[in-house]
């Protein structure tokens, strides 16, 4: 009895408590890929959460930041933008201190183990990997909403090779058969994505022309998001095809897609951009932008987002707390004519413009050809909160691209046409265009690009696609930076970075781009 | 029944301005024999501590203090002043700190809009916490020797954390638009491990003595994190999210981990003369798939006392001379993520960050799992010798070890086109051997006079014996080289050959000569893609040292430690030799710069066009990491017990003692203590000097 007391103590105590369920799963903090499968089960509708982790990729804070190694250029697309003006000739920023993209401003970034390197790489394979999830998920679909999503994914994906290709190499003309980047499709298994070859800019390019035209066609013409912005819709896909054909020098298709883009927005009036706008997709002029939410990681940091480094006007930012603006190259200032709104996007080299307040200049301390262009979150002036949204593309590039096509054509008549009656009724009613051939338009075009599109990152892009060198001299950069580099010099172009040559083993150290000795004064 | 209990508490203000440590602590202990076979027995202890401090180390920002003195140019102020150079002070009565930002000092590119010593007095932090420990165990007798024994502990850790950033000035004050900002965040940590256990104690003949052991154990692990935040404060000094209004956010969330195993133990012992031993464990991780989640590790050892032996029995001038030899496996399963210092739990999955995307769902891949992933499992193998000899003037142990680790958890670099750029990996193995010794002598041992000194050193080398087999024997990742049979403590960086004797610029090696035939190359961007590996790092020997005597009453000791043969990356030095923010502080080797009337010498000239090129990552860095530290010092004196005994006090003694007295190192402001790799900005160990009396009754 005694005995057998003592062992059923012992037995029920260790069968009572012994519990162990070695099944753990996160709570909260991620998602795994098999919890998500169950939820996606129960919730079928939440397959969007997979589409919409493209537009997340795109706003990503922590790309290459680390819980150690804090990045406060580290938010996503809107960051290369500033390299891509930086590298330019139309954004001197101070050199020395909190100027978070001076080593693309002094092209140190061109070094093949620059973190800012990095970003640029992994910015948009990220977001290609998330456009391939997609297209893995909704393969062989029927359904017209899973055939959106599809059409979306590829567009998305043409977006990030259109980038990469002009990044990591010359233009495409004259340059067809030079290395480009490794092409990344959804059924390539994990040895090949190990042993990926640098494809040629022609490879780059048909990918790109054939994602965008199969996209056209799950999607349907009529696709619109209309107020999802950060949805991919058809005028966005013609816009994304204008583009791709801009830079190919297809000037008929490039006309004909600006024009069936151009159906998708309004530009906006002249009245709208006498203040500091630019900072809402509500516009009726953006086809596509990343809509930032202020819950948002990028926005929840307080200095680690785009109005931080760009916004003259917020309460919390690189710009206004330690003055690192973002000023426009005087020499542009100058051609802007006086009776164009986009001459008072900027301070005047008397400390004014009709954009801000006289006031509101001098409290914030701005220098004169500091940007007014981008306005505070919510047109709130000193707004700490930095959850303004980024433009991707906006109708008034594809204005641009539709007069520069015609002209370059062979219609100039209908290419100073569409350029007069875009830039009088909405930027400058005294306008008139006074080219007599058709690169003399292209020039035209160009300085109007510049104009419109300052910050929004095109800067590197146009110098590249227009064969044009970057010439800082004599003007308002600091003295360091005022180099003149000619017409595509190696050091414009980045170099395939380490992250990837380390591990890719389809790519050797000579196919790399060459590395280039630094620019100098 | 016998029991224990105690009670405590603790106020330290500390030495910083608004900084302090309050403790309470209690303890109960208590075990009870119920039946003749049954014992049950308890332990619980409970804490409350309650601390206020600042923040000093981590990272680069304008709050840490160590960068700010390291960095920052000594031409600006820490105060503001009048036109008499009075420290002015504000209508509130605070004291006027310079900022950078409010006064001509201006200093817009060196920790602009920050005053760390000003954040130290005006900003808060707050810890409390609660940590409670029970353990519970019952011992049953069950019959011929066999006993079963049930242990139960839990642990239970509850932390808030509290922070205030002030509303006045700096980055977040009022005038920047913000107003202030309150942080509070609550971790709470539960854990229950619960152990069956039956054993079986034999003699036999009085001379064979057997003791075998078998078992079952889990752990449970459940870590919860809650997280709020709220911008503009209304009132100053309080902590609570309630007394602000804007920008809220919040967070929560709970990671779990459980393990599992069962264990087996035999240990022998022939006449207190032979030992032996041999152990077997299979454990199981939730940490690992299920198809690879239990690991199985052995072990055994043996000992000898030598000197109960019969052959040295005549030996007086041994006292005792025992060998040891073992081999035995263990296994890891911590993987922590990629740049961090907190555990992966869940490894073998692919993790995805959930966010809100324009008011939808948005799940993106930040974490790609592997399911093959395994226990990480360490071989050591050691060997030595314990001993005293003379009575104890010379005792100590030698010993040899080798652990080799195979199945090393890694997290292996992949392409980053494939949208991710790093995957779990049980990736190769490496090996760790060396030699310990200690030693320690009593010279003097009389009745009013001692003397003992005491010496130990360590020597390891650390070798990879080999990687994935698709690495082809190298891996690089970042500033560091793997290679097959070479150290894991190894830098992969361009090599420095010295200054143009004509122009003041830097010069680097090129793996091979170039297309002009030249052997260097003054371009960084060339020499990024011209590293070498710089060999192995590692110190060759560490240790320490000491000595203490006393006589009549009075002790004295003191205590070294050391470090030779090794190198590390200094950091600061590299950040100190370049600098071209304005502002920023310099080290006073660049006096010796190049320049046209000073040409023959290792720095190159200053040249603000060129700021990467002057301090560009190489081996010019790596300095020795050799160092001396003098540890400690004591000095005390204890009163005759004759002369206290008659105030009923067993003993009073006054003492003295300095902690962390000194650091010798290659470079002074240097210290490799931290780091095998690279030193920077540490917070290093303070100096403290303390006293006082201490009495028993």
């Amino acid at each position: 009895m005694k005995i057998s007391n003592k062992y059923l103590a012992f037995a029920s105590a260790a069968l009572m408590l012994a519990s162990c369920d070695l099944d753990k799963f996160p709570e909260g903090e991620q998602v795994t890929g098999d919890q998500k499968e169950e939820i996606i089960n129960k919730r079928p509708n939440l397959i969007t959460a997979e589409v919409n982790a493209m537009a997340a990729k795109l706003n990503m804070f922590g790309t290459i930041s680390t819980d150690l190694t804090t990045y406060h250029n580290d938010y996503g697309v809107a960051a290369i933008a500033q390299m891509i003006d930086q590298s330019g000739q139309d954004m001197p920023v101070t050199t020395s201190g909190y100027n978070w993209f001076k080593r693309a401003q002094n092209f140190e970034d061109r070094v093949y183990d620059s973190t800012d390197d990095e970003l640029i790489w992994k910015t948009f394979y990220n977001h290609l990997k998330a456009a391939n999830s997609v297209l893995a998920l909704t393969e062989g679909t029927d359904d017209a909403t899973m055939k959106i999503y599809r059409g979306q994914a590829l567009a998305a994906r043409a977006y990030d090779y259109l980038n990469l290709a002009q990044l990591y190499q010359f233009t495409y003309v004259g340059h067809e058969n030079a290395l480009c980047v490794p092409i990344v499709t959804e059924t390539m298994t994990d040895e090949e994505l190990q042993n990926n070859p640098r494809a040629t800019v022609q490879q780059v390019y048909d990918q790109i022309i054939s994602d965008l035209n199969q996209a056209l066609e799950l999607m349907g013409e009529d696709y619109e998001s209309g107020s999802n912005k950060d949805q991919i819709d058809a005028a966005v896909v013609h816009g994304l095809r204008a583009r791709a054909y801009l830079i190919m020098q297809k000037w008929n298709e490039a006309a004909a897609d600006a024009e069936a883009a151009i159906a998708g927005g309004t530009p906006q009036s002249l009245a709208e951009v006498s203040v500091p706008t630019f900072n809402s997709a509500s516009a009726s002029s953006w086809l596509w932008g990343v809509l930032i939410t202020e819950d948002n990681d990028v926005v929840t940091t307080g200095i680690i987002n785009w109005p931080s480094h760009l916004c003259s006007l917020t309460g919390n930012g690189y710009t206004t707390l330690v003055g690192a603006w973002r000023s426009t190259s005087s020499k542009l200032y100058d051609m802007i004519p006086a009776s164009d709104i986009r001459k008072q996007w900027f301070v005047s080299p008397e400390g004014t413009t009709t954009l801000v307040s006289k006031k509101d200049i001098d409290d914030f301390g701005m220098s004169p050809y500091t940007n007014v262009k981008f306005g505070a979150y919510q047109n709130v002036i000193g707004n700490p909160t930095n959850a303004s949204d980024w433009p991707l593309m906006r109708v008034e590039e594809m204005y641009l691209i539709k007069a520069e096509a015609e002209a370059m054509g062979g219609n100039l008549a209908k290419g100073k046409s569409t350029l007069e009656s875009f830039v009088q009724t909405y930027r400058d009613p005294q306008f008139k265009s006074t080219a007599t051939s058709a690169t003399q338009f292209q020039d035209e075009v160009w300085l109007q690009r510049r104009m419109e599109l300052w910050g929004e990152g095109f800067g590197l892009y146009d110098i590249l696609r227009l064969k044009k060198p970057i010439d800082r001299k004599d003007s308002n950069y600091e003295a360091i930076v005022q180099y003149r580099i000619e017409p595509e010099s190696q050091i414009m172009i980045y170099r395939i970075p380490q992250c990837e040559m380390n591990t890719n083993a389809g790519i050797s150290d000579d196919q790399n781009n060459p590395a280039a000795p630094q620019p100098t004064v | 029944m016998n029991y224990y209990m105690s009670a405590g508490y603790l106020n330290d203000k500390g030495i910083v301005p608004e900084s302090g440590f309050k403790r309470y602590t209690a303890r109960l202990k208590a075990d009870y024999q119920v039946k003749p076979w049954l014992k049950l027995s308890g332990n619980m202890s409970y804490t409350h501590y309650d601390s206020r401090e600042k923040d000093l180390e981590g990272d680069t920002s304008n709050g840490n203090a160590f960068y700010a003195a390291n960095i920052m140019g000594a031409i600006y102020p820490m105060y503001i002043r009048d036109a008499n150079g009075n420290i002015m002070k504000d209508n509130r009565g605070f004291t006027r700190y310079d900022y950078g930002s409010d006064t001509n000092f201006k200093r817009e590119n060196v920790i602009p809009n920050g005053n760390p010593l000003a954040s130290y007095i005006l900003d808060k932090r707050n810890f409390a916490g609660d940590v409670f420990s029970g353990k519970w165990g019952a011992d049953i007798d069950l019959w011929g020797g066999v006993k079963a024994k049930i242990n139960i502990g839990v642990d239970n850790n509850n932390i808030q954390y509290r922070s205030l950033n002030n509303p006045y000035y700096g980055q977040y004050s009022e005038t920047s638009g913000v107003g202030g900002i309150i942080y509070l965040t609550t971790y709470r940590t539960f854990s229950v491990n619960q152990q069956y256990l039956l054993t079986w104690n034999k003699t036999f003949n009085d001379i064979h003595n057997l003791d075998i052991l078998a078992g079952h154990e889990n752990y449970n692990y459940r870590y919860s994190y809650l997280y709020g935040k709220r911008e503009k404060l209304y009132n100053p000094d309080v902590y609570e999210l309630d007394n602000a209004i804007l920008n809220q956010n919040n967070s929560s969330y709970s990671r779990t981990y459980a393990t599992e195993g069962w264990l087996f133990r035999a240990q022998y012992d022939y006449d207190g003369k032979y030992f032996g031993s041999a152990s077997y464990r299979r454990d199981a991780s939730s940490v690992f798939h299920p198809d690879h989640r239990w690991g199985n590790f052995w072990s055994f050892g043996a000992g000898w006392l030598m000197n109960k032996e019969s052959f040295l029995e005549n030996q007086d001038w041994i006292d005792m001379l025992k060998f040891k030899i073992s081999y035995g496996m263990q296994g890891n399963d911590a993987l922590l993520y990629e740049g961090s210092t907190e555990r992966n739990y869940y490894p073998y999955m692919d993790q995805y960050i959930l966010s809100n995307s324009n008011g939808d769902f948005s799940t993106s891949l930040s974490y790609k799992g592997n399911e093959n992933i395994t226990w990480e499992t360490s071989h050591s193998f050691n060997t030595g010798f314990d001993f005293t000899f003379w009575g104890g003037k010379l005792s100590g142990s030698a010993e040899y070890f080798s652990r080799k680790t195979t199945d090393m958890l890694y997290f292996k670099p992949v392409a980053a086109s494939m949208g991710y750029s790093r995957y779990p990996e049980n990736i190769g193995s490496m090996v760790n051997r060396g030699v310990e010794l200690d030693l320690r002598s009593n010279l003097i041992e009389t009745k009013n006079l001692t003397w003992d000194i005491n010496l130990n050193l360590t020597h390891f080398k650390n070798k990879i014996k080999e990687l994935a087999p698709e690495l082809n024997g190298e891996l690089i990742d970042g500033n560091r080289i793997y290679r097959e049979g070479e150290s894991m403590y190894q830098l992969y960086l361009p090599k420095f050959v010295g200054v143009d004797p004509e122009t003041g610029e830097s010069m680097w090696a090129l793996k091979e000569p170039n297309a002009n035939g030249e052997t260097t190359t003054k371009s960084f961007t060339e020499a990024a893609s011209n590293r070498f590996a710089t060999g192995d790092i590692l110190p060759k020997v560490y240790g320490g040292f000491g000595t203490s005597v006393t006589a009549y009453g009075f002790d004295f000791s003191v205590s070294f430690a050391y470090q030779l043969g090794g190198r590390i990356w200094d950091y600061t030095y590299q950040d100190l030799m370049g600098g071209t923010s304005q502002g920023e502080a310099l080290h006073v080797d660049m006096l010796n710069r190049w320049t046209p009337e000073n040409k023959n010498t290792n720095v190159p000239r200053r040249n603000v066009q060129d700021s990467s090129g002057t301090n560009y990552k190489s081996d010019r860095w790596l300095t020795s990491s050799n160092y001396l530290s003098l540890q400690n010092i004591t000095f005390g004196y204890t009163l005759p017990k004759t002369l206290t005994r008659k105030i009923q006090i067993d003993g009073i003694r006054l003492y003295m003692v300095a902690d962390n007295v000194a650091l010798l190192t290659a470079r002074k402001g240097m210290d490799p203590r931290q780091s095998y790799l690279n030193a920077q900005n540490v917070y290093s160990p303070i100096r403290t000097i303390s006293g006082g009396i201490s009495l028993n009754f």
